[in-house]
């Protein structure tokens, strides 16, 4: 695929820092993180931005870690809106207070996002992890509601709160938001390290499909509710950010530029910072964009597969963590060569819950990152 | 889906913008999980929903736009749509 043909980005993710006063244990971060420390600069992000911006970008999202610890946050988005952008702030929303919710309004925030671990203090504080902070997001929700922005509730699905989504549903009602994404853990990095205590049954998924779809129906028109199947149930992988480095980037808190806020986890692919290089000559000629764009690449049984176009071989950080190899066929198609390392997974899941949490901070991240050191991974 | 009152007056929702991408030369919908690239009639709809005119008026100005006969079925099978997806609403 030459660049003619390459298509452009629509969209960036801005991870602006690692730093986080939550712990949940699905988190999408890296599980080394510890070892991106070295977080751009607001001119650094604001040249991210601009360069972005030329390339096709048309929404910014900023996540983190907590980007709200990032006290030039405001200033980050008023360039990206100064630049036409459509801004969404995902937060957790412990940080969140009256002066940096009107400075965000301010600066023209189109999208606010606040999560929640589960819909009671008890096991919302369990699962975030470290200091109570259940409260403290209800009443950023409130605040934020009370500032005139659209306010979207975010959580992660799993094992552990798949029970209670009727009262996650009433709590969002009760909080008047927008919008509600119900979107189950997807296994990569911390999630995968936690995968025993957090995957469900099949019984449960199914619950919780019917219980979600009621209450879309219910609340037409009030609240829109999004649910977001996992794909360990499905029979066909997902088109992971509808394809490898075609419509999306991520920019991490340390400038390095990915296709994806989980690809670094493939070890053996070398990913380029926008410290050091154009964002353009990343996304159009880097090796790692390149390597897995389009269907070229594809093994066998995507390349002769009928549905090749519509998802790419399936998510590259999952065949590589689960497999070992980067260009594997995603192990959660039933097609797939390797596809009983999901079946085995589920089956573990019928079985019960097994094992503690391991909890995102930093000392298990410099645990994992000793792990990961000892290994060698050969070049992808 | 045909019961959307001509008196009703559509807006975008707060979180949803129009945007002219002038990389691509395209009209975009933009919302918090993705976006919409939008057909030219489809723009000109979107474009005219200001919470102020109501359906009736948006179909008479695409009608003399457009000189269509569809145009009425086209703006409320449209609108019926993104209301649907709550991109778009009716003003109170």
């Amino acid at each position: 695929m030459n660049a003619m043909e390459t298509p452009r980005p629509y969209s960036l993710l801005c991870e602006l820092t690692f730093r986080c006063p939550l712990q949940c244990p699905y988190c999408s971060n890296p599980v080394d993180f510890g070892r991106y420390a070295e977080e751009l600069t607001s001119a650094e992000w604001e040249r991210v931005l601009t360069e972005a911006a030329a390339l096709g970008v048309v929404q910014a999202h900023f996540s983190g870690g907590e980007p709200l610890v990032r006290p030039d946050l405001p200033q980050i988005i008023r360039h990206a809106r100064q630049l036409g952008m459509y801004t969404n702030l995902s937060t957790g929303g412990t940080l969140f207070t009256e002066s940096i919710g009107a400075q965000l309004r301010a600066a023209g925030l189109d999208s606010l996002q606040g999560s929640f671990q589960d819909a009671d203090a008890e096991n919302s504080d369990r699962l975030a992890g470290g200091a109570p902070s259940f409260d403290k997001k209800v009443r950023a929700a409130e605040l934020a509601r009370r500032l005139g922005f659209s306010l979207t509730l975010n959580v992660v699905l799993h094992r552990q709160n798949l029970g209670h989504l009727e009262a996650i549903i009433a709590l969002a009602e009760r909080l008047g938001a927008e919008r509600l994404e119900l979107a189950n853990s997807q296994y990569n990095g911390w999630a995968l390290k936690n995968r025993a205590a957090l995957l469900p049954s099949r019984a449960q998924i199914e619950a919780a499909a019917r219980t979600a779809e009621a209450a879309r129906l219910r609340l037409a028109g009030r609240m829109q509710i999004l649910y977001v199947l996992p794909d360990y149930f499905a029979p066909f992988p997902k088109a992971c950010l509808n394809g490898w480095g075609r419509v999306f980037l991520t920019v991490a808190a340390d400038g390095t530029v990915l296709p994806c806020q989980t690809a670094r986890e493939i070890r053996g692919l070398k990913f380029e910072n926008a410290r050091r290089r154009p964002l353009a000559e990343i996304w159009f000629e880097s090796e790692a964009f390149q390597k897995f764009r389009g269907t070229g690449w594809l093994p066998e049984p995507c390349q002769s597969c009928p549905r090749k176009e519509q998802d790419f071989g399936g998510c590259r950080c999952q065949a590589f963590l689960l497999t070992g190899e980067a260009t594997a066929t995603d192990p959660v198609c039933s097609l797939a060569p390797r596809h009983h390392l999901i079946a085995d997974a589920l089956a573990e899941a019928e079985a019960g819950a097994a094992g503690q949490l391991i909890y995102r901070n930093a000392i298990e991240s410099r645990r994992f990152e000793r792990e990961i050191d000892a290994l060698t991974f050969p070049p992808v | 889906m045909n019961d959307l009152p001509d008196t009703a007056r559509p807006r975008l929702a707060t979180k949803v913008r129009l945007k002219w991408d002038e990389v691509r030369q395209k009209p975009l919908l933009l919302f918090p999980e993705g976006l919409l690239v939008l057909n030219p009639t489809a723009h000109e709809i979107v474009g005219l929903c200001d919470g102020e005119r109501t359906v009736a008026e948006i179909v008479k100005m695409l009608g003399e736009k457009f000189q269509s006969d569809t145009i009425d079925r086209d703006v409320k099978d449209l609108l019926a749509k993104l209301i649907g997806k709550s991109f778009v609403v009716i003003a109170e």
